[in-house]
């Protein structure tokens, strides 16, 4: 089981995470499907090399890496709920809208659509067009709480091209290396159909199930990714 | 510093400023200040010994059992629940007292289970409903159950009778209420006997697992039970439902393997006079007069926290008005009733490490006693109050009189007239009266230069605040010390002192005057 997910959005959110369980405005994110590369070089810890894939549709977002996949749904009622999709373990964890906000991890809706929240970007400087991917986009650069930011922001998809982020020795870069309109069938979904079989787990409940080895590594993993989203 | 200690201080720094004449001010105004006379103090006193004094030990037989369960209420929990609906009616809130807390007879209740030195609701709850103490996660079997078993014949010959069945025995009607899934630990301890707690739907068990799923339990139980368990109310909703059906509330599937419709299967089974109902307009309709058998499956899962209630999409009835429902259903019956209600949620939010929604779902099961004290006598019912288990929840500082329990700590000025400012960790920083020793709640602050967070200017009493934690854990624990058992009612002295938890289903049981001498085996 891997939760690496949570801790690549901790790392590009940053703070973003403390945000209120709000949904966004009616504001429209075109459909598409992303797959990313993401390096992390720490001078201690060394270095890490990942890719996950980014599916964004009408009032769903999907972020897969290997068999685990995260699914946010937004209903009529601008409510947020989250499934977390184990497919190796058959497992299924969900979270109603109240207890996403009872736990603190809830999203806003707009900085899960486009993985950088507005405001982080408004914060840096607009270093002027380029092109990514043959795609318009804007260079920005700045610096936050001590981080120096870069972002290429593909400006029609509402999207990161590429982020890096530094501070000290450890480095993080994330790159997007392939946008479609359709997602390839071997990248991995949620598929809701499949898991409807797999066991479902109240997020609610994961505190009275600590005797299940599965909840306690789930648990475990949280914990070390500090995934709640705190004010500090 | 202990505040004794840091009066201590105080007065030697008194000493030895008036020794060069430079005297602080002391003959302010206190900043802070209770609302209480001098006089009022000791005859409040005198009042509850005369109170005392006048309350005959209710040697009848009781009518009716009221057992209130708020699951993870521990003793922390009552104290800051008590203070903030104090707060909330604009007093400083200590001095409040809990519908509950107004209850004659108190004692403590152990909650060790028979494997465990803190404990899951599973055993706990097996405990108060069947004299014996089990094993973790387990409900309504006996010790010697082996883990996990499918073994149905083997689960039948360790399952111990409960208060619920023994009421049913006797003719009584019964009922279940639960802001949690009806097939939650709690609840189901109450009806059904199995050796996993989480085998709520067949979904949840082994292939050929010959041991009947929880929510189908509810559905087939034994006849006298079938018969006298009028009313079951709480979440769950999908549970019951095959995942070929869609219900529908969010338009979500069923979890049932075996294709069965157990709502239906409830309206089947249950006669002309029965009613399944999932939101709060077909709550309110069901009128107990008419309405023989009531289900009501308010979520999929567990119903909404209180503070979220309003915001439901198809409405969902309180605690309170789900007891009242139930109360005035039982009624119906001569021969008296045996109810049960779980405040689930209280459980939840902790676990989350968010202080005030467990609060404010203790308050909403104070409602729920104060609405089962109106509807009943204290000549015939008797009513318990009490939790399974407790929390890591904890109430410290010196935070002053009235200080927001939800806020910074505020200790009473060193001097009078001085103002009312935070109080300081050895990090120059404030703290919460409230935290948890472990959970969520734990904060990770050395990119921002601190070993801890600065709370100054965070709102700390927000809904969605979490205390701090001490340990960072991706869950909140249970906590292992006694929770309290409050009682009214026939036979409610027997409540008393330091309980094992089991010996509140023999309370129960002597109160009713049931003559099951238990040893199944």
């Amino acid at each position: 089981m891997t939760n690496r997910f949570a801790r690549w959005l901790l790392v590009l959110l940053g703070s973003l995470l403390a945000a209120a369980a709000t949904a966004a405005s009616a504001q429209d994110y075109p459909a598409l499907a992303a797959r990313y590369q993401e390096s992390r070089v720490d001078g201690h810890a060394g270095t890490h090399r990942g890719e996950w894939f980014f599916l964004r549709q009408t009032d769903q977002v999907e972020l897969g890496r290997g068999a685990y996949v995260e699914l946010w749904q937004r209903d009529a009622r601008d409510e947020v709920s989250w499934q977390r999709i184990f497919h190796d373990e058959r497992k299924l964890i969900a979270y109603t809208p109240g207890e996403l906000r009872t736990q603190r991890r809830a999203v806003a809706w707009r900085t899960l659509n486009t993985i950088i929240d507005a405001g982080l970007l408004a914060s840096l400087q607009p270093m002027g067009r380029t092109r990514y991917l043959g795609r318009q986009a804007t260079r920005y650069r700045g610096r936050v709480d001590g981080e120096a930011i870069e972002v290429v922001w593909l400006d029609t998809e509402k999207l990161p091209g590429r982020v890096v982020r530094q501070k000290g020795e450890t480095r993080y870069e994330l790159r997007l290396k392939e946008l479609r309109a359709q997602p390839d069938s071997r990248w991995p979904r949620a598929d809701l159909a499949r898991a409807a079989d797999y066991e479902f787990i109240d997020g609610a409940d994961l505190g009275d199930r600590e005797y299940d080895p599965f909840v306690r590594r789930v648990l475990a993993v949280d914990a070390r990714n500090g995934l709640t989203g705190h004010q500090h | 510093m202990h505040q004794f200690a840091r009066k201590g201080i105080a007065v030697a720094l008194m000493a030895a400023m008036m020794s060069t004449g430079a005297l602080p001010a002391l003959a302010g105004t206190p900043a802070v200040q209770g609302p209480e006379t001098v006089e009022q103090w000791y005859e409040a006193g005198n009042q509850f010994i005369r109170e005392s004094r006048r309350l005959p030990p209710n040697e009848r037989k009781a009518k009716n059992v009221i057992l209130f369960v708020g699951d993870g209420m521990g003793v922390s929990t009552v104290t800051a629940s008590r203070i903030l609906a104090g707060q909330m009616k604009g007093q400083p809130g200590e001095e409040n007292r809990l519908i509950m807390e107004t209850l004659p007879y108190v004692a403590l209740s152990k909650t060790y289970s028979w494997d465990q030195q803190t404990s899951d609701s599973a055993p706990t709850m097996t405990a108060m409903v069947t004299g014996y103490k089990a094993r973790e996660g387990m409900l309504s079997v006996n010790h010697l159950t082996p883990r996990n078993t499918c073994d149905a014949d083997l689960v039948a010959r360790n399952s111990l009778p409960t208060i619920l069945e023994l009421a049913a025995k006797a003719g009584k009607s019964t009922g279940v209420v639960s802001t949690a899934r009806i097939t939650h630990a709690t609840p189901a301890a109450t009806y059904a006997h199995t050796a996993v707690r989480d085998w709520e739907a067949d979904s949840n068990q082994p292939a050929g697992c010959a041991v009947k799923d929880i929510a189908r339990q509810l559905i087939e139980l034994p006849e006298d039970v079938r018969k006298s368990l009028k009313v079951a109310l709480g979440g769950g909703r999908t549970y019951f439902l095959p995942k070929t059906a869609t219900e529908p509330e969010y338009n979500a599937k069923g979890r049932r393997n075996d294709g069965r419709d157990l709502t239906a299967e409830w309206l089947a089974t249950r006669g002309a006079g029965a009613r399944y109902v999932w939101n709060k307009a077909q709550f309110d309709a069901a009128d107990p007069a008419s309405t023989e058998y009531l289900l009501g499956l308010f979520e999929n899962s567990h119903m909404q926290y209180e503070a979220d209630r309003a915001n439901d999409r198809a409405g969902e009835p309180s605690l309170a008005e789900m007891t009242e429902k139930a109360i005035r259903m039982l009624q119906k019956n001569n021969k008296g009733f045996f109810l049960m209600v779980e405040g689930g949620r209280i459980d939840h939010a902790h676990h989350a490490g968010n202080a005030k929604r467990a609060l404010i779902d203790t308050i909403a099961m104070d409602e729920a006693v104060k609405k089962a004290l109106e509807l009943t006598s204290r000549e015939d019912t008797l009513i318990i109050v009490t939790a399974d288990h407790s929390h890591t929840f904890t109430i410290a500082g010196y935070p002053h009189r009235g200080n927001n329990i939800l806020g910074l700590v505020a200790g009473v000025p060193e001097n009078d007239g001085d103002p009312v400012t935070l109080d300081k960790d050895r990090l120059g920083l404030p703290y919460t009266t409230l935290g948890y020793a472990n959970g969520p709640g734990w904060r990770d602050a050395i990119a921002t230069g601190n070993k801890r967070p600065d709370l100054t200017s965070v709102d700390t009493t927000a809904l969605n605040f979490l205390q701090e934690a001490t340990v960072p854990l991706g869950s909140e624990t249970h906590a292992g010390e006694d929770v309290p058992v409050y009682a009214s009612g026939p036979m409610a002295h027997l409540v008393r002192g330091s309980m094992e938890q089991n010996w509140i289903f023999h309370v129960m049981r002597e109160a009713f005057d049931l003559k099951h001498t238990g040893h199944k085996r």
